[in-house]
């Protein structure tokens, strides 16, 4: 449980004891009742339930509300993002639920070699640089590094 | 809230319960009131000058107005904590059901309430005819589909929910045992269209469904699928004489003619999901003290889905039966069919009646959506075709069309037959045999969703015509307007159009159009390692069903403010504004409240309803009309395109009595004019401009002094209407002040000077006859679309360079709504062919893992945001009404759109959806 205070359109909220586990999405439609902020797909896909969050360094940034607990004031998506990691960090990053979207390390083989959200990395778009090779091969290569130990490098 | 109507009055005496239906209105929010309210009153005319959509800055400064916005505390007068429902759905249709292990959820997280199968039994709910089906799986049965509900469970607080929710998340807690396979049922309708036109054109048909009835063949035990052939059954049965004859069709077509070209092939799509923003979910608070079962729903269908659950619960024991429900319902997120006559409702009653005294909210996440949520058929298509070389003329057309329904029945017969009905598109084909079978299967269940079946028919059509036009080869548009219906010919099923046929405008649009006059140009000025191609389709939708009924009540005060309450659902359609701008036209002013499904409230014309409007004869009709209160339906669903039609036509009518019987009155005595002045006759001239009242000669009057005469001299300040249309408006006459009025309504209360509404008694009522109940669509709108693509040698990447739509739907409501409708038509068209697909049963949305990861749609890099041209012809002249666009103008996207793969790759994608690596595939 967090005791949380925030500020919304520029209304503050709080102090209110939150269990930690609660989606900001959940906290803004089932304990504030505000509605702006919509439930569409609760995962992150359709971006109907963002809202704008001003850190305190001055900047902004848009946070899909329904896979973001109410409790944090980071970004998923931050958080997710693999730029400027090293390997080792990357591939503990995949490997971590809380960070890969709760998913077991079998799970990767299917998210990554067959999940159409994970296929539009082979398939961004016209005039978009597509990742190497094709999500099956992929697929394949987690399901090898999977099945012989998922290990890390350091 | 008023309690019982009289309209209702068929299930209060069958069932002991009284029932009430009505928006919800929300008593702490007067600021909502303000929100309907168009803005800019005094910019007249909103048609013209576009002063935006009534419910448009509610909507997007997140105002709580959708039904999943609601919760207890929102509620006047109901328990502060709402309560939550969880769905258990089953993800498995080939294995026993044996129970649920729960074991997971202790202490805190145990629900309050677990409801099954056995407790239905228990207290005795009835499933509405429309639904049949077990609402649960009993335990030690199959599940009857792939997402079939097993349980709800219910929480007290949010937060054991939300976490009971996080621990169940597996789903591994459902049981299943001893592997079944599927269960089989009958299937849900199958038709067979055969027409053999007469020797000349405008001989009678030998031949058709209008003139001989509509026919399905005979089922066998043990078959799934009809049999067809019509040996197998007696020569005298009305199904025989069509089988023959379409037997001939196909011999035909079969037969070794070199003057004849045909081409055999298949086609088919895939189920799509309806994706509409919001889940479906509801809220219900059952008061057993009171007896009272309160409800807020948000459906496309809410007189419908009010009388199911009425019926749920006609004959529960004496605790679970409540005396009075009252349902309310709010604004939907999104409807696209989905939510008409979905059976979610029914749930939301259940989960208010086990969980007494306290509000309980039941909501789809968006994977139970596309787990349990309607869908749209996967259609498999059969099509042989047969063109004259010589004249180029289609001469015969045979198609058999399979729907895979899923586990309900739903609208699955009707989608069948619609998309059977449709089949031959803007064509005249004299000689023509479809047949159409929709089957029971485990998957999720199919029933309306934008383009019911059009969609589906007329992209294998219309590719199929495109092919055809290479073959012969005849130039595509060419081929089209040799083979367009003209005015006056008969359709597939053998009635006449009774709209304007305006395939030749449309097709001279398409022609004229820089898109398709550069086409070989801009092929041949590809870059290198890009493919260029133009496609073009033209195709028409019918609008209506042959049995649909609209409510409205307009009322203006003594200060010209106008009040409209009508019965359509908003579900994105801009029915509000469309409706507003109606009225504008009759009254000068725009209406400063709109007030939306409004289902009841319209007491005071003490309507009844008896029998079937779709199936009725003539004895019964004639019977039935001799009550002066009887009409064949009250209410309809917001479906089938009906909106601008129909759902405006009852407020239209309303504002034009409430003009001649109380402003023009009031406008002649401010002239001066007295009733024996010709002039006082002249009311078809005047014309409202600038928000006055202009007559030649006579100084203009501005409508707050109008109305206010009107309200001094007590005449028509309010009216009120019903209509009914079965291809055609019934029409009646009433007594108005002493005269005589004949309108296209079938009931009308008035009210003078601000008073009370009096029902009129009618007087010469003519119903459209019930042998339109044998008839095909007669109102139809068409589109024609063209689109260039641009695709990626090697990569197989596709991007829609250029597109034109060009439509005509007669009178312009709202201009922004038609062209919006256009945009998201198009967008709708582009993931029907290139994105959505859902796989049928165990690996697809039944399983309930599927959501927008696995289910793409169409985003805004996938669509030419800034190259879509959508052109709306002019009304042919000022009589002609509006007419339905919201499918047409998504129908011939998905086959322009396939016309140009093929033109840009050699190519013919006969399934869909033709994805990037399939196009990248044929281009190796």
């Amino acid at each position: 449980v967090t005791t949380l205070t925030v500020t919304i359109n520029g209304r503050a909220y709080g102090p209110r004891q939150v269990r930690d586990e609660l989606s900001m999405n959940d906290f803004l439609r089932e304990y504030l009742g505000m509605t702006g902020t919509k439930f569409g797909c609760g995962a992150a896909q359709c971006l109907s339930c963002a809202v704008i969050v001003d850190n305190p360094d001055g900047t902004s940034q848009t946070m899909p509300t329904c896979v973001v607990l109410a409790t944090r004031s980071g970004n998923s998506h931050r958080e997710m993002a693999w730029e400027g990691k090293t390997l080792a960090e990357i591939c503990a990053q995949i490997k971590d639920p809380a960070r890969n979207g709760n998913r077991s390390v079998d799970a990767l083989i299917e998210h990554i070699g067959e999940d159409h959200l994970a296929g539009w990395a082979w398939a961004p778009g016209y005039g978009r640089q597509p990742a190497p090779g094709t999500q099956k091969q992929a697929g394949a290569l987690v399901e090898a590094w999977v099945k012989t130990g998922a290990e890390c490098p350091n | 809230m008023s309690i019982s109507r009289r309209e209702f009055v068929k299930s209060v005496t069958a069932s002991g319960i009284a029932l009430s239906v009505s928006r919800l209105v929300i008593a702490e929010e007067p600021s909502f009131a303000a929100r309907e309210t168009l803005p800019g009153r005094q910019a007249w005319n909103p048609a013209a000058t576009g002063v935006g959509r009534i419910d448009g800055v509610a909507k997007v400064t997140g105002a709580k107005l959708y039904a999943s916005d609601f919760r207890a505390a929102d509620l006047p007068g109901w328990p502060q904590n709402t309560g939550h429902a969880m769905f258990i759905l089953a993800p498995d249709a080939m294995h026993v059901y044996t129970g649920m292990d729960l074991s997971r959820l202790s202490g805190a997280l145990k629900p309050a309430v677990v409801v099954t199968a056995a407790d239905l039994a228990r207290i005795g709910t009835r499933v509405p005819e429309f639904y049949a089906g077990d609402l649960f799986c009993p335990v030690g049965t199959t599940p009857l589909y792939l997402g079939q509900p097993v349980a709800l469970l219910i929480f007290e607080q949010f937060d054991a929910f939300d976490q009971a929710r996080l621990a169940l998340r597996d789903g591994t807690f459902v049981k299943f045992g001893e592997e079944t396979g599927p269960i089989r049922a009958p299937d849900y309708g199958a038709y067979r269209f055969t027409r053999v036109a007469g020797p000349t054109p405008d001989a009678p048909d030998v031949y058709s469904t209008f003139k001989d009835g509509l026919v399905s063949p005979e089922h066998f035990q043990d078959t799934e699928f009809p049999v067809w052939a019509p040996l197998a059954m007696p020569k005298a049965q009305p199904y025989a004489k069509a089988a023959i004859y379409g037997e001939q069709i196909r011999a035909e077509l079969a037969a070794s003619n070199p003057a004849l070209l045909v081409l055999d092939r298949e086609f088919d799509n895939p189920s799509n999901d309806c994706m509409f923003l919001e889940p479906e979910c509801g809220i219900a608070w059952y008061d057993a003290g009171r007896k009272n079962l309160e409800l807020v729903l948000g459906v496309q269908s809410p007189f419908e889905n009010a009388e199911a659950i009425v019926f749920l619960l006609g004959e529960a024991s004496a605790a679970f039966k409540p005396t009075r429900i009252n349902a309310q319902f709010a604004y939907v997120g999104g409807g696209f069919g989905g939510r008409d006559h979905t059976p979610f409702p029914l749930w939301v009653a259940l989960a208010g009646i086990f969980f007494p005294d306290r509000p309980v909210r039941l909501a789809y996440s968006r994977y139970q959506q596309f787990q349990m949520g309607i869908k749209r058929h996967a259609f498999k298509i059969h099509t042989q075709i047969g063109v004259d070389r010589a004249s180029g003329k289609i001469v015969a057309f045979a198609a058999d069309h399979i729907l895979d329904g899923g586990g309900l029945a739903n609208f699955s017969g009707t989608v069948a037959k619609v998309g059977a009905q449709m089949a031959i598109g803007v064509y005249d084909i004299p000689r023509v045999d479809v047949t159409t079978v929709a089957l029971h299967s485990r998957g999720v269940t199919a029933g309306s969703m934008r383009g019911y079946g059009v969609l589906e028919t007329n992209t294998a059509l219309e590719t199929l015509v495109d092919e055809m036009c290479a073959a012969l080869p005849l130039d595509p548009i060419d081929f089209r307007r040799r083979n367009a219906l003209k005015a006056g010919g008969r359709t597939l099923s053998g009635n006449q159009y009774d709209v304007a046929i305006r395939t030749p405008e449309i097709l001279d649009k398409l022609e004229k159009h820089p898109i398709w006059q550069q086409r070989a140009d801009e092929k041949a000025r590809a870059k290198a390692g890009t493919l260029v191609g133009t496609g073009v389709a033209c195709t028409s939708k019918n609008y209506g069903s042959g049995g649909d009924a609209s409510l409205s009540t307009v009322e203006i005060g003594p200060d010209g403010r106008i009040a409209i309450r009508c019965e359509g659902c908003e579900m994105g359609n801009g029915i509000g504004t469309a409706v507003a701008n109606r009225v504008a036209a009759h009254l000068g002013g725009v209406a400063d409240q709109v007030a939306l499904l409004q289902v009841d409230g319209f007491g005071p014309l003490e309507l009844v309803s008896s029998g079937n409007c779709y199936t009725m004869d003539q004895k019964t009709q004639d019977a039935a009309a001799r009550n002066p209160r009887w009409v064949p339906a009250i209410s309809s669903a917001t479906f089938a395109s009906i909106g601008a039609y129909i759902m405006t036509h009852a407020a239209a009518e309303a504002a034009r009595v409430i003009f001649r019987f109380g402003l023009w009155p009031a406008a002649l005595e401010l002239w001066g004019i007295a009733p024996k002045d010709p002039r006082a006759n002249e009311w078809k001239t005047a014309r409202w401009k600038d928000g006055q009242l202009v007559m030649p000669g006579l100084p203009p009057l501005a409508l707050p002094a109008v109305a206010a005469k009107a309200q001094a001299r007590n005449g028509v300040t309010g009216a009120m209407t019903h209509c009914f249309n079965r291809w055609a408006f019934a029409q009646a006459t009433f007594t108005i002040s002493g005269q005589a009025w004949t309108a296209d309504i079938d009931a009308l209360a008035v009210c003078r000077g601000g008073g009370k509404f009096a029902r009129l008694d009618r007087s010469n009522v003519k119903y459209p006859p019930t042998d339109l109940n044998k008839s095909g669509p007669t109102h139809s709108s068409l589109c024609g679309t063209l689109v260039r693509v641009e695709i990626e040698r090697a990569t197989g990447a596709l991007r829609i360079a250029k597109a034109y739509s060009v439509l005509e739907c007669g009178q312009v409501l709202v201009p922004e709504v038609v062209v919006g409708q256009a945009q998201g038509g198009f967008a709708m068209g582009v993931g029907f062919v290139l994105l959505e697909s859902l796989p049928p049963y165990e690996g697809g949305p039944g399983n309930g893992k599927w959501n927008l990861g696995q289910y793409v749609i169409a985003r805004g890099s996938d669509l030419p945001l800034h190259d879509l041209e959508v052109e709306v012809l002019p009304p042919i002249d000022s009589d002609e009404g509006p007419k339905g666009v919201a499918e047409i103008v998504m129908i011939p996207v998905a086959p322009a759109l396939l016309n140009a793969i093929y033109d840009a790759t050699g190519h013919r994608f006969r399934s869909l959806p033709v994805t990037q690596s399939m196009i990248k595939g044929v281009l190796k």
